[in-house]
């Protein structure tokens, strides 16, 4: 499959916007992972004496308010976000896809069910669920993780749902049908390989949105605790200093954008990418 | 001064010329037939009189309308022509139509953004309209929705748009491709009596020659983004100068040369008992109860060995309905289906897949019948889970390149995928597909519909030639499809079979009035042209030069030969 694709889509040119995207979102792994072995200085070291400082060349973004290096926190916190939404993106998409696929295949009762499931889901605002969540397990980033990982299966539910519901009106799935070959097999075969452009990007995007809820969530306090640097945390310190550090919020707010930035970019351009008809630019 | 007068209209696409140099003209009152297969450029024509060209095209050239030169209007100075002084019909109604709004609202729009006219006024033109297209007051109120109308009345809503503020031009792309022979006929006769009627000019796209021979005045032949030939209908059907327009009416009579008929006398192989197939009222709704509706309504047929099979019907017929029922993906209600004297619905296991391997089948769409994703390889070799045995990967492949070359594909043609195989090409795949299970009985829904007549012509001759020893059931609404192809015929409306027999007996002498209906709509050519020569011999007396000649002899023949 993966030399096909090579075949598939080799030659054809990529588009200013994904290679942007793609490269935003390295420059965003790079640090998250860079910072599992070296940071400038350690995120979580204080030194009050160098508190509030502009970029210089010791600190390239400065210091914060008790002295703590900008830079190795943002770099800190890329970690955080990565980790966070890498897992409650894959949590939605191993609960919701399956899910979605057994209702479209079975339709009737089963996808009854699953779909009034989701509207229960999609029923309570994602930060209440939080707010439920940190209320009973306490706030940490496992639990921030829980909570976007729940919202996510319904989006890839309905979204694979959706999509495998109009494959199985296909005529190569009724093919498939007279050549006797059962749903799950059919499922397994046939729609989801002709899914996963789709998922791809709906994952990159719902990535992005878990990057987004896990600050909003440590901006409450409801995400990663001190000392894990988080970006939420820290636009959240920086808020009550707008005036005598405008830097503070600038570096973290920058981060944060060009992330979901170019995470959405990355997901339009893979999936013009990965659909093998856009190779001769057909309508059809 | 003629109505539209193209002079070296030349367009082309990212460099790529796809109109060379075309001409026409066209009179007021005077129906044009704008024939061609697909991607000859009929439909790229009609854009650029309209000016909805894509932006990427380039255009040179003049179109004239009424002598006021359209190429050098600007976007503005076309709209306010567009709808007003030229209108337009597309093949599918229901997207042609906006389903959030009403009929009148529709229709109205139309009056409303070329005139100043109130609501009040808008409406009456709207509901004056529809009256004209045979849609009357008591029966189609302004407020209804298109998806309240069937397909043919949808067309006709549209044509209600594009006739509203009387137009002198009406450009009518492939109008009734997408409807039965019957609403075909219809509304045929609907725009031959609006062009008498209002002496609009009507360019008719079509691919089908029969169309043209039965409504259009002149013929213009297209092949490859040239017209290549022009003239009046009946002179140059009879002996057309191009080599390519006789090729195009050879292949539109085409009958494929048949190995010898079956043995009547043996034992049929596939037998359908009666069987029904009802569906629970539409949607949810089953939960208030209603009543369910009876798709298929107690029908029997069968097959012998060897035999080609037509099954014919309108769209609702049921015919798709018991097709899934036949192939064993919907069960039935009442009623059995045997192949080879093993009833379907008690088989289990390893002998249902024995029973499914002996009937495959090919779909109409040559574009969603595959797995866009799977080289030919894999889709031809998919029913290989049907064999009690699978081959081996080695043995897989040479089987799929030895069908492929049944079908006239090239071996390596397994490595490619769908996508890069044109509409005939992907046909012979799904056929391939069929066949690589060996089986007793194809079943082809609708499998030529879609493909230009001479990829028709060939794809007929294939399996014309594949049917030794292979049973087909063709289920079609093309009359001329079935007529050629198939021994035997089975007439289907409201779910019943109403008519059966041997197709020659069946066309020739109807004895349910259904049949007879549908055979006096569909489009004939040698009927049209020879009711354009009774016509014209009406008309005017035969010059004695063509006696002498013995042109009308020929003229004779050629007809003979095609009928």
């Amino acid at each position: 499959m993966s030399a096909a694709r090579g075949s598939r889509t080799g030659g054809r040119p990529l588009s200013r916007s994904f290679r942007l995207g793609a490269g935003l979102t390295v420059l965003f792994l790079f640090c998250a992972l860079l910072s599992l072995v070296w940071t400038p200085f350690d995120p979580a070291a204080m030194l009050i004496s160098d508190k509030l400082q502009l970029p210089s060349p010791t600190h390239w973004l400065g210091t914060d308010h008790l002295g703590r290096d900008v830079l190795s926190a943002i770099m800190g916190g890329a970690r955080t976000s990565l980790g966070v939404a890498l897992v409650a993106v894959g949590l939605g998409m191993a609960g919701g896809v399956p899910l979605g696929l057994w209702a479209a295949a079975r339709q009737g009762w089963v996808d009854e069910i699953v779909m009034r499931g989701n509207d229960l889901v999609f029923a309570f605002p994602a930060l209440l669920l939080a707010i439920l969540i940190t209320a009973l397990l306490g706030a940490g980033a496992l639990n921030a993780i829980l909570a976007i990982g729940i919202f996510n299966v319904p989006v890839f539910a309905r979204v694979s749902r959706a999509g495998a519901l109009a494959l199985w009106q296909k005529e190569f799935i009724l093919a498939a049908r007279v050549a006797g070959k059962g749903s799950l097999r059919i499922s397994l075969e046939h729609v989801l390989p002709n899914l996963l452009g789709s998922l791809i990007v709906l994952g990159t995007i719902q990535f992005s949105l878990g990057v987004l809820a896990e600050a909003g969530l440590s901006y409450v306090g409801l995400g990663a605790q001190a000392p894990t640097p988080s970006w939420g945390r820290m636009l959240a310190e920086a808020q009550t200093l707008t005036a005598l550090a405008p830097t503070l919020a600038l570096f973290p707010g920058l981060a944060l954008t060009a992330t979901v930035l170019g995470l959405n970019l990355l997901g339009d351009g893979l999936r013009d990418w990965l659909d093998p008809r856009s190779a001769q630019g057909d309508a059809w | 001064m003629s109505l539209l007068d193209i002079r070296d209209l030349r367009v082309s696409i990212g460099g790529a010329a796809i109109l060379k140099s075309l001409s026409l003209t066209l009179a007021g009152g005077e129906i044009l037939g704008l024939v061609g297969e697909s991607g000859s450029g009929k439909s790229l024509t009609a854009l650029s009189v309209m000016g909805l060209l894509p932006p990427q095209a380039s255009r040179t050239g003049s179109v004239r309308l009424a002598g006021a030169e359209l190429t050098t209007k600007s976007e503005t100075e076309l709209c306010a022509l567009r709808g007003r002084e030229m209108g337009m019909i597309f093949q599918e109604p229901m997207s042609a139509l906006n389903p959030l709004l009403s009929i009148g609202q529709q229709v109205a729009e139309t009056v409303r953004v070329h005139r100043r006219a109130s609501r009040q006024e808008a409406e009456q033109i709207a509901r004056h309209t529809l009256d004209r297209v045979g849609l009357p007051a008591e029966r189609f109120p302004l407020g209804l929705y298109p998806h309240e109308l069937s397909g043919g009345q949808r067309q006709r809503v549209a044509i209600a748009i594009a006739i509203a503020l009387t137009p002198r031009l009406l450009i009518a792309d492939e109008p009734t491709t997408a409807l039965d022979v019957t609403t075909q006929a219809q509304i045929l006769a609907l725009l031959q009596r609006l062009v008498r009627e209002d002496g609009i000019g009507l360019v008719l796209v079509t691919h089908d020659l029969a169309v043209v021979a039965q409504v259009a005045d002149r013929v213009a032949v297209m092949k490859d983004g040239e017209i290549v030939e022009q003239g009046r209908i009946g002179k140059l059907f009879h002996s057309p100068r191009h080599p390519f327009l006789s090729t195009l009416l050879h292949d539109a009579a085409h009958r494929p040369v048949r190995m010898p008929h079956p043995d009547a006398a043996a034992s049929p192989i596939l037998e359908v008992e009666g069987v029904v197939r009802d569906y629970p009222p539409s949607g949810r709704s089953h939960r208030r109860g209603g009543e369910a509706f009876r798709a298929v309504d107690g029908v029997s047929l069968f097959i012998r060995p060897g035999e080609n099979v037509g099954l014919v019907g309108e769209s609702g017929c049921g015919k798709s309905t018991l097709l899934r029922t036949i192939l064993g993906l919907e069960a039935a209600q009442a009623g059995d289906i045997r192949v080879y004297g093993v009833s379907l619905g008690r088989a289990q296991g390893a002998a249902l897949r024995q029973l499914r391997r002996q009937i495959q089948v090919v779909f109409q769409d040559p574009w969603g019948s595959f797995d866009p994703r799977w080289r030919v390889e894999r889709v031809v070799g998919e029913s290989f889970h049907l064999l009690e045995v699978a081959p081996a990967a080695r043995q897989r492949r040479r089987q799929v390149e030895e069908v492929l070359e049944r079908v006239g594909l090239s071996p390596s043609d397994a490595d490619r995928y769908p996508h890069e195989f044109s509409g005939g090409q992907r046909q012979r795949i799904a056929i391939a597909r069929a066949l690589i299970t060996e089986p007793s009985i194809l079943v082809l829904d609708e499998a030529v519909s879609a493909l230009d007549v001479s990829i028709r012509a060939q794809i007929l001759d294939l399996l014309a030639g594949l049917s030794q020893g292979l049973s087909c059931l063709f289920v079609s609404h093309d009359l001329a499809v079935v007529q050629a192809i198939t021994d035997r015929v089975y007439i289907m409306h409201d779910g019943r079979i109403v008519e059966s027999g041997a197709t020659e007996a069946v066309f020739n002498s109807p004895q349910h009035p259904y049949t007879a209906g549908l055979a006096a709509a569909a489009p004939n050519l040698a009927r049209a042209l020879r009711q354009r020569e009774e016509q014209a011999a009406r008309d005017e007396p035969v010059p004695a030069r063509l006696l002498a000649s013995g042109t009308l002899f020929r003229v004779k023949r050629r007809v003979q030969g095609i009928i």
